[in-house]
């Protein structure tokens, strides 16, 4: 009956049509509309979760369980790695001991050591230093110097090996350098290659090869110094940092300074009371112009990109 | 004339600018090359000036006379990663006699030089010459016989 001919649809449709005119209009049965509402208004059945799925996920959120609670058991227990120690005593064979994180070692009078860190570089430890090895993890080397003085040389990227003491901790930027400090954190810092960023609570001081930066209980770490910078600036210098020298102090550091002592203003710049800053930019620029893209204005804002651009360019006169 | 003299003017503010753009170098310590690989260099120096610095031709010799007799030596200046054109001058002990190391720097048509003197310490600052040509040999001659201060600090 509907068997369909080409080019003969328009017939075929008008038939259908005629015959669905022609089908008498019957009731549905209350039985099915009661069944329609009663489904619409029961709960909607949870979705089934195949066995294999709910498996899946239990394995998942285990694993990241494991490897969360593992990464935590790591960063927060001291690292077993070893690091060799070699002893001298005296006249005494040298004798070789290992250390790792959590230890102390103590030189007496008579008796320094060196210590491989890793294999980033050594430390000589001179007599009378005691010292405390706190972490060994590839990216973190911690020493933790109470007293005494010690010689590091690294060969690493910067900010892999740190000596924390009680006024400041000396964070390696590619160096060698001779640390000693006393029992109540009062030290010296002095850089012999590279740079090192002597911090401790927000302040920093960037010390370059050549120079020097005395620490003390809690100030912290005064102003980088070279250690060829007149006696006068030093002296000056300490009392600024230490002694609430004020303005007068200050007045003598500019006036002794020499071009090669704008490392020390550069720090002194946002050191100073907010009315003595300009004292300090303009002795800076009476020794060379400031670079393109260094503005008094931002200098005296401290914007913090503008005085990393002055700085690395004063650098090539350090 | 009006045409003329705006002309010369002209001419006269373009060669003052190409002379603010000459080629030049700044010789300084490791710590301003900002690399800690070349923390023991003996000297960096930048080159500026250079429109293009993948073009710019670097060289340097250690020129010296040891007990008398005049020694020369290449020296292999490493281009620095944290800085474009600038260069490290590799550690290079010199322990006996007297040593200044000569650095050529080129750019296009332009030509710059350094004397660097050196001394048990490192490079003297204060006896440096930047040049505006390379460093002929007389010059270089006069700088090793020129007295250098003793240690006084490139550091």
């Amino acid at each position: 009956m509907f068997s369909r001919k080409p080019g003969n649809r328009p017939e075929d449709e008008r038939i259908v049509a005629e015959g669905l005119t022609r089908l008498p209009v019957v009731k549905a049965p209350d039985a099915i509309w009661n069944s329609i509402e009663a489904s619409l208004r029961a709960p909607k059945p949870l979705e089934t979760i195949p066995p294999r799925r709910t498996f899946a996920w239990t394995f998942a959120a285990a694993a990241a369980l494991l490897v969360v609670a593992g990464t935590a058991v790591y960063w927060r227990a001291p690292h077993r790695t070893r690091w060799e120690v070699v002893r001298t005593t005296g006249a005494q064979a040298p004798r070789t001991e290992t250390i790792s994180a959590g230890e102390w070692l103590q030189t007496d009078s008579s008796s320094t050591a060196e210590m491989r860190i890793g294999t980033i570089g050594t430390v000589e430890i001179e007599p009378g230093t005691r010292l405390r090895v706190l972490t060994t993890r590839p990216n973190d080397n911690r020493l933790s110097l109470a007293h005494g003085e010690i010689s590091a040389t690294i060969s690493a990227p910067p900010k892999l090996f740190f000596v924390e003491t009680k006024s400041a901790t000396a964070v390696d930027l590619g160096c060698q350098y001779k640390m000693k400090v006393d029992d109540s954190g009062n030290g010296l810092l002095r850089v012999t290659l590279g740079w090192v960023s002597f911090e401790w609570h927000g302040r920093e001081s960037l010390v370059p090869a050549g120079a020097s930066c005395r620490t003390r209980a809690i100030e912290g770490p005064g102003t980088p110094f070279f250690d060829d910078a007149p006696k006068s600036l030093t002296a000056a210098l300490d009392d600024f940092d230490f002694s609430n020298g004020g303005e007068a102090a200050l007045r003598t550091i500019l006036a002794n300074a020499r071009p090669r002592d704008t490392l020390t203003l550069w720090h002194l710049l946002s050191r100073v009371a907010e009315p003595l800053r300009p004292l300090v930019y303009d002795r800076m620029i009476s020794f060379a112009p400031p670079p393109t893209g260094v503005t008094r204005e931002k200098a005296m804002a401290l914007d913090p990109q503008t005085l990393k651009m002055w700085k690395d360019e004063l650098a090539w006169t350090w | 004339m009006d045409l003329v003299k705006r002309l010369a003017s002209l001419a006269l503010f373009a060669s003052s600018l190409a002379s603010g753009q000459n080629l030049s170098l700044t010789i300084g310590n490791s710590v301003a090359g900002q690399d800690y690989t070349m923390k023991s260099a003996s000297f960096v120096f930048r080159v500026n000036g250079c429109a293009d610095l993948s073009k710019a031709q670097v060289t340097a010799v250690a020129e010296g006379i040891v007990g008398g007799a005049r020694r020369s030596a290449p020296l292999h200046p490493v281009p620095l990663q944290s800085q474009a054109g600038v260069y490290a001058i590799p550690d290079r002990s010199n322990p006996d006699g007297k040593w200044v190391f000569v650095v050529t720097a080129n750019c296009g048509n332009e030509t710059a030089g350094a004397i660097v003197p050196m001394n048990g310490q490192g490079f003297v600052r204060e006896s440096t010459q930047l040049l505006s040509h390379a460093p002929s040999p007389s010059e270089i001659e006069a700088a090793l016989k020129a007295d250098t201060p003793s240690p006084a600090p490139g550091h």
